[in-house]
């Protein structure tokens, strides 16, 4: 019963290029990583891990597209159908003949649009709303070490011996809560 | 070295091919008499609607000042040739003015295929010198293209006369305009040249001296070139519309032959390297060349709508007129260039992956040079030939007779470079160089 308990193992590194390092080596010994923590972004983690690609993209043009119809539904509500505005002469009472002058808006809104929804989208995903629990399991990964997370039920001895030989300057093991 | 000797037939029977047809278009326009030019008039009535004076008589029709139209409808095939040697030397300035972009910042990714835009940018002297010719034609009274030059419109007794284009005699007279036309083409031909003697010679010396020669060259062409190219859109592009005036119109110009010009950069590199030259090009480089596609295609998009929206608002008769005539007898051609120049490279472009893929980038790079050229069209054709237009032989003919041109450069050019500028010190960063998704 005890042996099938889940183990968590954290290797914590001073260097990134070793953490690459060993994050290959873990790879080739078919090890799977649950998680890597980086002070800021390194190069090549994510293919070493195998992160996909994001969606963020497909979000941002879905997001845009919203802002254009949000502007297109405000400026034919505020200045053709609610209180139609006539300013320089221009036509007004038809969307389609005064569009031209409604592209800045619509411009600006979408953009608007993309900008803020990607950012909030991100910090919600990424879990940093405020009064969010931190998933981060040790502080110092905001200054300068790298950490590698693993999650095993086997073989915990072995594992540990791995991330000593690969140069890890720290290694705890602790049970999944 | 890249050498192909089917090709060079082909290009050479392409230029043959546009020579005749360009032929039949001068032989065509050198009949054009009053009776050709009343039929034009009356079967196209709506291309000339403002302020025609026709009057019906008993035979037909009667216009006022027939020689006048007589000579714009003579001046098609000369204003055809123009448009496409315009064209192709603006491609190659603006292959000239990325490359030195990229020298001058440093930049890393683009050395791979700075040899390409060197190669694309060696038609400028070629290009230019056509461009002088026709100017030179005109301004001693052969070619009747650009019409503030018949000195009737700026002398006070002549019926003629224009207070715009009499005001505008300091800057646009035959002389200066002159002086002014020899003064870009001798000086980015002259940077041109600098730029591809200090790249070659760095090939062997390796020396830091030439790097940073390099480097000061691209910043001072750089300097020279913002000022001539906007003068220069001032002077070749909207010259052709004496009384009517842009600030932004450099700017225009400038975007429009960006565009062609990082878009003839991909496919020609796209090209050799599927020919198994250039072989350190690959999809992280391609990415690059796609996002500046992708970008100046906006930025053009920006500065067409920014020049629309004021004069649209405005809407003041002199300066609308531009607008109005593109509109109601060019058949809304300005805005029908948006869909390829803007619509097809905004959804084509926009995800990575597409940017990352070499049939795409073909046939959008395509796209995008029809769509420039009948932007080129759009600014040259209606200042300089009114209502007497039209897309047949004389610009097919002069499009294909440039182009073989063009092609037939390029291809010399890059028979006799090595493709791989090794002693780049950049080189190395180059050839590694990962955009990861």
């Amino acid at each position: 019963m005890r042996s099938e308990s889940t183990k968590i193992i954290y290797g914590i590194y001073d260097d990134d290029d070793l953490l690459i390092k060993s994050i290959n080596i873990l790879n080739k010994k078919g090890i799977s990583i649950h998680e890597v923590y980086t002070p800021f972004p390194v190069h090549g983690v994510d293919k070493a891990i195998g992160l996909k690609k994001t969606r963020i993209s497909y979000l941002a043009f879905f997001y845009g597209c919203f802002g254009t119809a949000f502007a297109c539904l405000l400026s034919w509500y505020t200045m053709i159908h609610d209180w139609p505005q006539d300013i320089g002469g221009k036509p007004n009472y038809s969307l389609y003949v005064n569009l031209p002058s409604f592209v800045p808006i619509l411009f600006e809104i979408t953009i608007f649009c993309a900008a803020h929804f990607m950012c909030l989208t991100y910090l919600i995903r990424c879990g940093l709303f405020p009064c969010a629990e931190p998933k981060n399991p040790d502080p110092r990964t905001t200054d300068d070490k790298f950490l590698i997370e693993i999650h095993t039920k086997t073989d915990v001895n072995e594992l540990v011996k791995q991330f000593q030989e690969n140069g890890a300057i720290e290694i705890s093991v602790k049970d999944k809560p | 070295m890249y050498q192909c000797k089917i090709l060079k037939q082909i290009f050479f029977i392409i230029m043959i091919l546009g020579l005749i047809s360009m032929f039949f278009g001068f032989y065509k326009s050198l009949f054009m008499d009053e009776d050709k030019v009343y039929s034009v008039i009356k079967t196209h009535t709506e291309r000339f609607d403002i302020i025609l004076p026709i009057v019906e008589k008993g035979k037909g029709y009667q216009v006022k000042n027939i020689n006048y139209f007589v000579q714009l409808a003579r001046t098609r095939p000369w204003s055809a040739l123009y448009m496409s040697a315009f064209y192709f030397t603006s491609i190659s300035l603006g292959a000239l003015f990325f490359l030195s972009i990229q020298h001058a910042v440093q930049a890393g990714w683009p050395i791979v295929v700075s040899r390409v835009m060197e190669g694309v940018s060696s038609f400028l002297p070629f290009g230019g010198v056509i461009i002088l010719l026709l100017l030179i034609l005109n301004c001693i009274g052969v070619i009747h293209m650009i019409p503030w030059m018949d000195s009737s419109f700026s002398d006070p007794n002549s019926p003629n006369y224009d207070e715009f284009i009499h005001n505008k005699l300091p800057f646009l007279n035959i002389y200066f305009y002159l002086i002014r036309s020899i003064l870009y083409v001798v000086g980015w031909t002259f940077f041109m040249c600098c730029l591809k003697f200090i790249s070659k010679k760095l090939d062997y010396t390796r020396s830091v001296k030439e790097h940073k020669t390099l480097r000061y060259v691209s910043v001072v062409f750089i300097l020279f070139f913002s000022i001539s190219s906007m003068v220069m859109g001032w002077d070749w592009i909207m010259s052709l519309d004496p009384s009517w005036f842009s600030t932004l119109f450099g700017w225009y110009v400038l975007g429009s032959y960006l565009v062609s010009g990082i878009t003839v950069i991909s496919l020609v590199a796209i090209f050799l390297n599927s020919q198994g030259y250039l072989p350190f090009f690959n999809h992280n480089h391609l990415h690059d060349l796609a996002k500046y596609i992708f970008a100046t295609s906006l930025l053009w998009t920006y500065l067409w709508f920014s020049q629309f929206l004021l004069y649209w608002y405005g809407n003041i008769p002199e300066e609308v007129t531009y607008f109005l005539h593109r509109s109601n007898q060019y058949h809304f051609i300005n805005f029908i260039m948006l869909i390829p120049n803007f619509l097809f490279p905004l959804f084509g472009l926009i995800s990575s992956r597409s940017k990352r893929n070499k049939k795409i980038i073909v046939i959008l790079g395509c796209i995008l040079l029809i769509g420039h050229i009948i932007d080129i069209y759009n600014m040259i054709m209606p200042g300089s030939v009114g209502g007497f237009y039209g897309f047949g032989m004389s610009e097919i003919g002069s499009l294909l007779f440039v182009g073989g041109g063009f092609l037939l450069v390029l291809l010399r050019e890059f028979g006799k470079m090595n493709l791989s500028p090794q002693g780049n010190f950049l080189f190395y960063e180059s050839v590694f160089y990962e955009y990861s998704l």
